[in-house]
């Protein structure tokens, strides 16, 4: 009771987040994240995402701490030796540590996913928008290409383009950035529809408002919370569909760590060795449920209808 | 100020198209308020989203302080002329602006030095304290929205506000400060008002002049002196004026 006097730093940072009498735009953006923020970490199970999710990016940020051996490395002296000390996941069959390699891999995991998601968001959201915003012809011919792009399962569609542009990370992304922006689009379209007749969009548009400042300040902050939440529900599909391209070959080219093309190369090796296929496979499954379960997590939070 | 002859709106296209004003004149004088008053369906609404230029589908002629407006295109100086107060507080302002930046979003597309003080001296027209300005409007009641509304069509100075029911989504307490907001205003920036309504009450205390909407066409025009002193000649006007006493 008598030390309610001197509030602390951070009862002063929690006053700050919570008053009503909020008197800069920093506060009021401050106090809108906060609360995403409290809402977010009411749910267990977005949290356990959220923390998988933060593992990963340490996990790749510190590869080089982490990881216990040069994940490049052959020893053939050393292959396909069994889950011990000094090989936390064993080894595979040329020697390397599968513990290393599996730390280095989500860098090129993380490095796929977050490149996806950049090319992707900006141009699902643009191609949905001003197909919703415009209308006629335009939403016509841009929703047809979209929906062509649809009707291929996009596993056999970034085949098709990583087989004609060559093996490789750089044409893996643009393979699967292709095949992922058609849902993005739809959903931004269909946003935009809802508010495109809207009497702020429409107040806007009597001050002389021009399209692209429509787009971008009325019609881009509704549209957002639901396309983070696609993006983040899509990258489970984005870490599996290259898992899926480096487990064929046509990802990450060898030496390079990938935990699609780590489980395709310790297939040979599957009854005498589980621990080559194993461990990337549960790497793959855990990050990508991860994903979904923030993605669940953060369309509570971010749902419009929230305020 | 506002000059409106033979207009004609249209909702639709082929065998769908419906014909909702027919051939509606009227005039606005300066400093005058006008009331249009009709039920639903009445096309009243139709009229005042034409003359905002929000419907581009009508035939006519509208002259704003003298110069007359194409259907299709607008100028920069029609849209300095005219601006529009909504029905609905709640889906007038866009959820994610702060009240400042909404308010401040017509000075920012023409361009108008300082924003920043143009907005607190906004605020302190429409009665709201300048902390405001960082509130959501989820953050705000009702009134207050419709304050901010407010506040937003007065930003560029026009001389002509379109004001479509303001007050019929708030609370009767609220309604009267809103509309004496809008007195206040009217005589202080010396405004012009085109106001459509289904309210008599509101009509009364608020117009000048009245014109009487009924499927799609003005059936009586009349000053408040006469509504109020019943002076009507049209049966419709009549039940309309009797309906709002009984209720009222």
């Amino acid at each position: 009771m008598t030390d309610m006097a001197v509030p602390s730093r951070r009862h002063r940072l929690h006053a700050w987040l919570v008053d009503e009498e909020v008197t800069s735009g920093r506060q009021a953006r401050a106090q809108q994240w906060y609360r995403g923020f409290r809402s977010l970490t009411s749910s267990p199970v977005a949290v356990l995402g959220l923390l998988i999710v933060a593992a990963l990016i340490l996990a790749a940020l510190f590869a080089p701490w982490l990881a216990t051996h040069d994940p490049y490395r052959q020893d053939l002296t050393l292959t396909l030796l069994r889950p011990s000390a000094e090989h936390w996941m064993g080894t595979d069959e040329l020697g390397r540590d599968v513990w290393s390699r599996l730390v280095y891999g989500a860098r090129t995991t993380l490095y796929i996913t977050i490149l996806v998601t950049v090319i992707v968001g900006p141009i699902g959201f643009l191609i949905g928008a001003v197909a919703g915003y415009a209308g006629g012809w335009v939403d016509v011919i841009l929703m047809r290409v979209t929906d062509i792009l649809l009707a291929f399962p996009s596993l056999v569609l970034a085949l098709a383009f990583s087989a004609s542009l060559g093996p490789g990370i750089g044409n893996a992304v643009l393979a699967i950035a292709l095949t992922i922006w058609p849902p993005v689009a739809r959903l931004a379209r269909a946003e935009t529809l809802t508010v495109r007749n809207s009497d702020y969009v429409a107040a806007a548009r009597l001050q002389g408002a021009s399209m692209g400042r429509i787009i971008r300040r009325h019609i881009l902050p509704i549209c957002l919370p639901s396309i983070i939440v696609r993006l983040t529900l899509n990258m489970a599909s984005v870490i599996l569909t290259a898992a899926g391209l480096g487990f064929l070959g046509l990802g990450a080219q060898p030496p390079i760590a990938e935990w699609g093309a780590m489980a395709a190369s310790g297939r040979e090796y599957l009854i005498d060795a589980w621990w080559l296929t194993t461990f990337p496979g549960l790497a793959i499954l855990t990050v990508s449920m991860a994903f979904n379960l923030l993605g669940d997590g953060l369309r509570d939070v971010l749902d419009p209808r929230n305020g | 100020m506002i000059d409106v002859e033979n207009l004609n709106v249209f909702y639709g296209r082929g065998a769908q198209r419906f014909h909702a004003v027919r051939g509606v004149s009227f005039r606005v004088a300066r400093g005058e308020t006008y009331g249009l008053v009709g039920e639903s369906g009445s096309g009243k609404s139709s009229v005042l989203n034409a003359i905002a230029g929000r419907h581009t589908d009508w035939t006519g002629s509208v002259r704003l302080d003298g110069t007359s407006v194409d259907p299709m295109r607008r100028t920069t100086v029609d849209r300095r002329k005219i601006q529009i107060v909504f029905q609905d507080p709640y889906g007038a302002i866009h959820p994610r602006h702060t009240v400042g930046s909404t308010i401040a979003e017509p000075l920012e597309i023409h361009g108008l030095p300082d924003p920043g003080a143009t907005v607190e001296r906004l605020l302190a027209q429409v009665c709201l304290p300048p902390r405001f300005r960082w509130r959501y409007p989820h953050q705000i009641s009702g009134g207050q929205r419709q304050r901010v509304s407010i506040a937003r069509a007065l930003a560029l100075d026009s001389p002509i506000l379109l004001l479509d029911e303001p007050t019929s989504a708030l609370d009767v307490s609220v309604q009267a400060e809103v509309l004496n907001l809008l007195q206040d205003l009217r005589s202080e920036r010396g405004l012009t008002y085109l106001m459509v309504t289904h309210d008599m009450g509101v009509v009364g205390h608020m117009c000048d002049r009245i014109g009487v909407m009924r499927d799609g066409q003005i059936i009586e025009e009349l000053t408040r002196e006469a509504l109020i002193a019943g002076r009507v000649a049209h049966p419709y006007t009549k039940e309309l004026r009797e309906t709002a006493l009984l209720v009222g």
